[in-house]
């Protein structure tokens, strides 16, 4: 836990800040790290021939 | 009263997916297709390679018509091989991990995907590269945990980390059926390569059987032996 992120950081590289939370580096900065939320929804996409 | 969530873990548990026929199904089809093209492309062989060219190869004379009509045949039958080379590639099954959709193979699937997440995943993640990132969160957090030495750090680091392994299995059906998505891609891609390489072929062929059928047609007067009736005896009047 420090308040400075690590230097030269890398995509999905962690770090916990001086409150404790995790943030992750998405490419460009120190993002939270989230909780995904539950959903069942159904992937939009079928890739299929003619029924048989 | 309590809502029962499915337990994504468990085996043999029905997923919101199943509700969709498996984006493999479509593998069966595009081989299907692709078995097709070369059942066409050696049938084109076969004839290259049946009695019409070869009793015309029996007429050429001299050295250079010879060659020509050796090099036409060689231009044909590799417009063929290249046709079945390509295609038969189809069938050859690619090996699909999450590093495959970074490659430039699925870039354009990637597009469609992250034009509209929410259609694709629902909640789960904002884009390809958010569903794919928590395995690799997870992995440094469990390493941050085995080289941390403070309990009370070690001990945020596994909160944390348990937070992404849930991520994980919340996400992993998801991920699945990117992995099915992005393999039928790859067939589709490589189909749709075979089918460009298959016109080049037919351009091949069609080069190859003019060059060949041009140069055993210059080769002169073909003499055919006609039979003609022979009178032998002399007729004979009856008065």
């Amino acid at each position: 836990m420090s308040d400075v992120p690590p230097p030269n950081p890398r995509a999905n590289d962690v770090w916990i800040d001086d409150r404790g939370e995790l943030r992750y580096f998405n490419g460009n900065d120190w993002v939270p790290y989230p909780d995904v939320p539950d959903g069942d929804l159904q992937p939009g996409a079928v890739i299929k021939g003619e029924e048989d | 009263m309590t809502l029962q969530r499915p337990d994504p873990a468990a085996p043999g548990t029905p997923m919101p997916f199943d509700a969709l026929p498996s984006p493999l199904d479509a593998v069966d089809d595009l081989r299907s297709a692709a078995r097709w093209m070369i059942a066409a492309a050696g049938a084109v062989g076969a004839v290259l390679l049946s009695g019409g060219p070869l009793v015309a190869v029996g007429r050429v004379t001299g050295l250079g018509h010879a060659l020509i009509a050796g090099a036409a045949l060689v231009v044909a039958l590799a417009g063929v091989g290249l046709a079945i080379w390509q295609t038969s590639l189809v069938l050859v099954p690619p090996v699909t991990t999450p590093s495959t959709l970074r490659q430039d193979s699925t870039k354009e699937l990637r597009e469609i995907i992250d034009a509209t997440p929410a259609d694709f995943f629902g909640l789960a993640a904002t884009s390809v590269e958010d569903l794919l990132r928590h395995r690799a969160i997870a992995a440094n957090l469990s390493q941050a945990v085995m080289a941390e030495g403070d309990p009370r750090r070690r001990a945020v680091l596994e909160r944390h980390l348990r937070r992404a392994q849930a991520n994980i299995a919340r996400t992993d059906p998801y991920v699945r059926w990117l992995l099915a998505t992005a393999h039928v891609w790859q067939i589709q891609a490589a189909l749709r390569r075979a089918r460009w390489f298959s016109l080049v072929a037919v351009v091949l062929v069609a080069a190859g059987a003019v060059a060949f059928f041009w140069v055993t047609g210059q080769q002169g007067t073909v003499y055919v032996p006609v039979l003609t009736p022979q009178i032998t005896a002399p007729p004979t009047h009856h008065t």
